[in-house]
C-alpha cells in the first residue's frame, strides 16, 4: 500500500521523478510512526508534593515536548475574555483584525506564530478598553484609602485578568499608576486607567506556556498556566471561579485533576461553541459568510441560504456532540440534519413551515450522509458555478485524512477547463487531467472528487448534467484502510467514518488547534495512539479532548 | 502495513544546502541620506512597492520566453505612464526559486517570501535551535520551523523603515485589498522584519482610523495652545491629563513586554519585538501637549506631518473606506489612504497588495470572470488570467497617476518617488523567472526613465540594492550575497 509524502519533505527533484505515485506516507509523521520516547498518551509525569501552589512535577527524562510559547489570545477568546473580566453580559462585538489561516497548520485559525499584535490590533485593543471603561461603572471606595481600595481592586482585577496573582514588581508598577491617576483625575479615573492597561497588557493579551525557569530546559507548565490552558481550550475564555481556585492551589498538577477539571468544563456553556468553531475548522466553513457564488448558475444562492447553510452546519455539530453520541463517526454519518423552508427546497425536501428556524429532518439516506455532504460544506469546497471534483477532493485528502500533497511543479502551463454544453463536469476534468504531467497527482485527487458529482456547486443534488446522468463512483488509493471503490456521498462518508486514517487525522487536527501549532513526529505518534484508543467507539471527540489535556504534551515543555 | 519515510534523501540535500548558505548580505554598514536625492530635490523621497498577485503571461502566450512587458500587451494600462517607466527584462529570481523549492514547493508563498528580500535563509532563523543544528528529519517541528522560515529574510521596506523611517509618524505602511481572505494567510505574506511577517492592513476603515484617527489634517495647523498672560502656550490641563494618562500606561506595558521577553523563547522575541512597535505607535498618536513632550506631535494620526503636500486634505473619504470583500471599493480605499499617507508625509515608504495569489473566492464576477484568482493564475493563457491582471493594473495606474498629478515643485510626486512594480509569479504557472520588475517614477532625478533595460539574467536583487541605494543606505548587496553581482546605473 503506498501512502502520500508530505509535501514539506519532497524535493522538486524527487517530485519530478515520481510524482504523486511515489512511495508514500499519509501524514508528516505516517499512520503508524514508530512510537515516541517512553511517555504515556494519557499522562506520566510525578506529582508536585510542595507547598502553596504544588511543586510542579519534572517532565519525564528522554521526552521531548512542545515549545515554550506565549500565545495571543485569539480574537473570541479576547473578547470572552473581556466580557468576563467587566460583567458587561454580552460580548463585544467591535471588529478585530482577522486571523489568518495559517498554512503551515492546514489552515486553523489559531496557529501561535502567526497571531500577532499589529499596529492596527493594537489600535483596536486601545479603542475598545477606552470605550469599555468609559462606560464602567467603577464600585465607590467605601471605607479606608483609596488607596487601600485601589490595591485591592489592582490585585482583584489583576489576578483574573492575569489568570495569576500578580508579583510584587507588576504590583508596585500598578500602584504606580494608580496613584499617578488618582492625584490627577481621582478614585474613577485611576480605577479605569488599571482597567484600561491590563485590557492591553502581555500579560492578559498573551498566555503564557513558560513553566519555571528555574527547571531548565524541559519545564512543566505551572498550576496557573495549565488552568488558563484548560480553560481557554475548552470554553475560550478566563478560568472560571473553581478552576482559578483550583489553580491557586496547586491542585492542577496531575493527570486526574486535569482530567476531572476538563471534563467539568466540557458541562459549561462556553464548551459548545469553542468545540464547534473547531470542527467548523475542520470542514473548513468558519468563513462560508465570505463565499459568493455565480448569481446565474446559481440564483437560489442568497444571502439568506448562505447563512441558513452555516447555520445547518453548526446547529448539526451542536446536536451530534450535547444530544448525541458526540462520535466522529454520527458526525459523518447521522441520517439528519437541520433544515428550513430555503434548505428544504435545496434538499428536495417538505418545507418544515417554521419560516426561518431550522427544523430537526430526517434525510434520503442514499443522499445524504452526515456533513460532508451537508450543502454549507459541499458549496465551500466547490467553485463559483461548478462542483469542482478538484477541490473536494484535495478536501478530503489534505482536510479530512491529514494527507499532504505537494503543489504543482514549476513551469506547469495550465489551460482552464473548458466548458461545454454537452458533457458531465466529470467528463470535462478527465479529459483535462490526462496529460502525464498531471496524471500523477490527480490521479490521487480527482477520483475521490468524482464520488460527490450527486452534489452541484451548491450541494444540491443530482442525478443529471447537461441532459446526461452523473457518474458519482469514486475510488481511493493510497490510504491506510480505504483503498478502493465508492458509489456517491453517503458511501465516501460510510468510509471515512470507519477509517482510521480519519481519525487520526481528526485527532492531529485537535491536537494542533490545541497547542496553537504543528505537531512534531513524536507528538504525532502519540496522537495516533490516542486516535487508536478511541477508534472502537467511532472516536468520541469531547473524550478526545480530554484525552488531549491528559497528555504529557499538555502539562511540559521545552525551553528554546 | 508498510511505512516507508522518504525524506531522508531531500532533507539532507536542504540541510547541506543551508549551511553553504551564508547570512542575508544586507552590510551593516552606516546608513546616510542620499548624497544624490538630496541635491536633486528639497521634497522627501517615497518608496512605494505594488506586489501583483499571480504575475503575467510570456510574450506570444507561449510557455517559455520574456514576460509580456509591453504597452501593446497586457501593460497596456502602463502605456500613458511608459515615459515615467524602467521596465527590467530578463530578471531572474533565483533566491525566490530556491525558496520555493523548499518551502513545501510552494511557488506562491515561496515567491512572494522573496521578492522584496531576495533571500533564502533568513534572520529570523539565526539563533533557533532548529537552524543552528540543521534540519533534523526526525523532529517533524524542527524541520518545519526552518522550512517555514525560507525566505522570511527582512525585505527592503523593513529595512528602510529602520533607516529613514523615524522622520514620518508611520516608519512605513502596508495595504492589502483582500489579501488575508480566502485562504491567503501566510500564503500572501511578503514583507519580513526579524523573521515575522508584516501583514498588510487589509481592512480600510480600521487603516484609515489608524492613521487619521485623531483628526483629519490641516496645513499648517497645530493643536490650539492655552495662551497665558505671558503670551507663551501652556498645556490645556485636558490635553495634559490626556497626554500623562497614556503615556504612563504604555510605559508600564513597555516594562511588561520586557518582563515577557526576558521569559520568553527565541522563538518569541521578534513577536514581541512587533508588539512593541505596535504600541509605540500608540504613543506616537498621543495628544501633543506644547513644550510636554507628547507622542509625535501635529494633528496627523497623533504625529505631526513632517512635510504635508498642499492637498493633503480627506474630504468625505471615510464614507469611501468602508470594510467589504468587493474587491473594487476595497482597492479604491485603499488606493486613496496609500496615496494621501504619502501626500500627508505620513510614511514614505509604502506598500500595496492585491488579494492573495492563493485566493480560492472568485472576485470578478463584475469583469465577467467567473474563477477565482488562484485558478486563474494556473490558466496562464486564460481571457480571464488576463482581464483580472489587467484590472489590477488599472488599480495600480490610478494609484500612479494620483502621485504623477500631485504638483510637487517644477514636477510631480512621482517625480520625486520608486515606485517598485514586482509579483511573487514570473507567469501563474508557478515560474518565478523570469521576474516581473518595473520602476515607475524618477527618483528625484536619479532615474532616467522612458526605456527598457536588459538586465541579461541578473537577479531581482540588483535592482532591489539600487532601490535601497537610492533611498539613502549605502549598500553592497540585499538579500543572499550569492544572488547578487551589484548596484545597477539608472541615471
Amino acid at each position: 500500500m503506498q501512502r502520500l509524502v508530505t509535501g514539506s519533505v519532497l524535493s522538486l527533484a524527487l517530485l519530478s521523478a515520481v510524482g504523486c505515485s511515489s512511495e508514500v506516507s499519509s501524514r508528516p509523521n505516517g499512520g503508524t510512526a514508530p512510537a515516541g520516547p517512553a511517555t504515556s498518551p494519557t499522562g506520566t509525569g510525578t506529582p508536585g508534593t510542595g507547598t502553596g501552589v504544588g511543586t510542579p512535577p519534572q517532565a519525564p527524562p528522554g521526552a521531548a515536548f512542545g515549545p515554550t510559547a506565549i500565545r495571543r489570545l485569539t480574537n473570541t477568546q479576547y473578547k470572552n475574555s473581556v466580557s468576563t473580566l467587566l460583567k458587561l453580559g454580552a460580548v463585544p462585538t467591535d471588529t478585530f483584525e482577522t486571523e489568518p489561516l495559517s498554512q503551515s497548520t492546514r489552515y486553523l485559525d489559531n496557529n501561535s506564530a502567526s497571531l500577532t499584535v499589529s499596529p492596527i490590533l493594537a489600535k483596536q485593543y486601545a479603542t475598545l478598553a477606552e470605550k469599555l471603561v468609559k462606560a464602567y461603572t467603577v464600585t465607590p471606595c467605601a471605607g479606608g484609602s483609596e488607596t487601600a481600595c485601589g490595591d485591592t481592586f489592582i490585585q482583584t482585577f489583576g489576578r483574573s485578568a492575569y489568570r495569576r496573582p500578580l508579583n510584587a514588581t507588576e504590583l508596585q508598577r500598578y500602584q504606580a499608576l494608580f496613584a499617578g491617576e488618582l492625584s490627577r483625575t481621582g478614585y474613577t479615573g485611576a480605577v479605569t486607567q488599571v482597567i484600561e492597561t491590563m485590557l492591553q497588557s502581555p500579560n492578559f493579551v498573551y498566555r503564557a506556556e513558560l513553566g519555571d525557569p528555574a527547571q531548565g530546559a524541559k519545564r512543566s507548565l505551572n498550576s496557573h498556566e495549565i488552568a488558563t490552558e484548560l480553560s481557554y481550550l475548552l470554553t475560550d475564555n478566563l478560568p472560571d471561579e473553581p478552576l482559578a481556585a483550583a489553580a491557586d492551589a496547586g491542585q492542577l498538577l496531575t493527570v486526574e485533576q486535569r482530567e476531572q477539571q476538563a471534563r467539568r468544563l466540557l458541562t459549561l456553556d462556553g464548551a459548545k461553541p469553542t468545540l464547534r468553531h473547531f470542527l467548523e475548522l475542520f470542514v473548513g466553513i468558519s468563513r462560508l459568510e465570505e463565499l459568493p457564488k455565480d448569481a446565474n448558475v446559481y440564483p437560489t444562492y442568497t444571502p439568506e441560504l448562505r447563512d441558513a447553510m452555516k447555520l445547518e452546519t453548526q446547529t448539526f455539530i451542536d446536536d451530534v456532540l450535547w444530544q448525541g453520541d458526540a462520535t466522529f463517526s454520527t458526525l459523518l454519518t447521522a441520517p439528519y440534519s437541520f433544515v428550513n423552508g430555503p434548505l428544504a427546497a435545496l434538499y428536495g425536501a417538505p418545507d418544515p413551515g417554521q419560516g426561518a428556524t431550522l427544523v430537526k429532518t430526517s434525510l434520503n439516506a442514499t443522499e445524504r450522509s452526515g456533513i460532508l455532504t451537508q450543502p454549507g460544506v459541499l458549496a465551500r469546497h466547490s467553485k463559483a458555478f461548478e462542483s469542482f471534483p478538484i477541490g473536494r477532493g484535495k478536501f478530503v485528502r489534505i482536510g479530512l485524512l491529514c494527507q499532504v500533497l505537494p503543489s504543482p511543479p514549476q513551469n506547469l502551463g495550465v489551460m482552464p477547463v473548458p466548458e461545454d454544453p454537452n458533457l458531465t463536469t466529470r467528463e470535462r476534468f478527465l479529459a483535462h487531467s490526462a496529460s502525464p504531467s498531471c496524471s500523477g497527482c490527480h490521479a490521487l485527487i480527482d477520483p475521490v472528487g468524482f464520488g460527490l458529482e450527486n452534489y452541484d456547486g451548491i450541494g444540491k443534488f443530482r442525478t443529471m448534467e447537461n441532459g446526461k446522468p452523473v457518474d458519482a463512483s469514486g475510488n481511493f488509493t493510497s490510504t491506510i484502510d480505504m483503498d478502493g471503490p465508492f458509489q456517491g456521498g453517503p458511501a465516501l462518508a460510510q468510509k471515512l467514518a470507519g477509517s482510521i486514517e480519519s481519525k487520526q487525522c481528526l485527532a492531529l487536527q485537535a491536537y494542533r488547534w490545541a497547542f496553537g501549532r504543528d505537531e512534531s513526529n513524536n507528538e504525532a505518534a502519540r496522537v495516533d495512539a490516542i486516535a487508536q484508543e478511541l477508534a472502537a467507539g467511532g472516536l468520541n471527540i469531547k473524550e478526545l479532548v480530554v484525552a488531549l489535556t491528559k497528555s504529557d504534551n499538555f502539562a511540559f515543555r521545552s525551553f528554546n | 502495513m508498510k511505512e516507508t519515510r522518504t525524506m531522508s534523501k531531500s532533507v539532507l540535500k536542504r540541510r547541506s544546502l543551508l549551511k553553504q548558505l551564508g547570512a542575508a548580505a544586507f552590510l551593516a554598514t552606516p546608513v546616510f541620506r542620499s548624497v544624490l536625492a538630496e541635491a536633486q530635490t528639497t521634497f522627501p523621497l517615497r518608496l512605494i512597492l505594488l506586489n501583483l498577485p499571480g504575475g503575467i503571461p510570456f510574450k506570444g502566450g507561449g510557455d517559455s520566453g520574456g514576460l509580456d512587458t509591453y504597452f501593446d500587451g497586457i501593460y497596456k494600462p502602463w502605456a500613458a505612464l511608459q515615459s515615467d517607466m524602467i521596465v527590467f527584462d530578463n530578471v531572474q529570481n533565483k533566491a525566490g526559486d530556491k525558496v520555493a523549492t523548499f518551502f513545501e514547493l510552494e511557488g506562491h508563498g515561496g515567491g512572494c517570501r522573496s521578492i522584496f528580500g531576495g533571500a533564502v535563509n533568513d534572520q529570523g532563523c539565526k539563533g533557533m535551535a532548529a537552524c543552528d543544528a540543521g534540519l533534523n528529519p526526525e523532529d517533524e517541528a524542527a524541520y518545519n520551523a526552518v522550512v517555514y522560515s525560507y525566505g522570511t529574510a527582512t525585505t527592503i521596506d523593513q529595512t528602510l523603515a529602520a533607516a529613514i523611517g523615524q522622520s514620518t509618524p508611520f516608519d512605513a505602511l502596508h495595504f492589502g485589498t483582500l489579501w488575508d481572505k480566502g485562504q491567503g494567510g501566510d500564503h500572501a505574506e511578503c514583507f519580513y522584519k526579524g523573521g515575522r511577517a508584516v501583514r498588510p492592513m487589509s481592512d480600510p476603515m480600521s487603516a484609515f482610523t489608524r492613521l487619521f484617527g485623531n483628526g483629519l489634517p490641516t496645513v499648517g495647523s497645530t493643536p490650539a495652545p492655552t495662551t497665558t498672560a505671558t503670551g507663551t502656550a501652556a498645556p490645556d490641563p485636558a490635553t495634559l491629563n490626556l497626554y500623562q494618562r497614556g503615556k504612563s500606561r504604555l510605559d508600564l506595558l513597555y516594562a511588561e513586554i520586557a518582563d515577557v521577553k526576558a521569559l520568553a523563547g527565541n522563538a518569541e522575541q521578534a513577536k514581541l519585538d512587533q508588539h512593541l512597535t505596535s504600541l509605540r505607535e500608540l504613543e506616537r498618536g498621543l495628544p501633543i501637549v506644547p513644550g510636554g513632550g507628547g507622542g509625535g506631535g501635529g494633528t496627523v494620526g497623533g504625529g505631526g506631518p513632517a512635510n504635508p503636500g498642499p492637498t493633503c486634505a480627506l474630504p468625505g473619504m471615510e464614507a469611501r473606506v468602508q470594510a467589504g470583500t468587493d474587491v473594487r471599493p476595497v482597492s479604491a480605499a485603499f488606493n486613496e489612504l496609500a496615496y494621501q499617507s504619502l501626500n500627508c508625509d505620513l510614511t514614505r515608504i509604502v506598500a500595496l497588495q492585491w488579494l492573495s495569489s492563493g485566493d480560492h473566492i472568485p472576485r470578478f464576477q463584475f469583469l465577467g470572470c467567473s474563477g477565482d484568482h488562484h485558478g486563474m493564475e494556473h490558466s496562464i493563457n486564460g481571457g480571464e488570467y488576463i482581464k483580472a491582471q489587467t484590472w489590477i493594473f488599472e488599480q495600480m495606474v490610478e494609484f500612479v497617476n494620483k502621485l504623477k498629478n500631485t504638483p510637487e515643485g517644477t514636477g510631480s510626486m512621482l517625480d520625486n518617488s520608486i515606485v517598485y512594480l514586482a509579483s511573487e509569479m514570473g507567469n501563474g504557472s508557478h515560474v518565478l523567472s523570469p521576474a516581473l520588475s518595473t520602476i515607475i517614477g524618477k527618483a528625484g532625478g536619479a532615474f532616467r526613465t522612458g526605456r527598457r533595460v536588459d538586465m541579461q539574467g541578473r537577479n531581482i536583487n540588483d535592482i532591489l540594492t539600487t532601490v535601497v541605494n537610492t533611498m539613502g543606505l549605502n549598500a553592497a548587496t540585499v538579500g543572499d550575497a550569492e544572488f547578487n553581482t551589484g548596484a545597477i546605473s539608472l541615471s
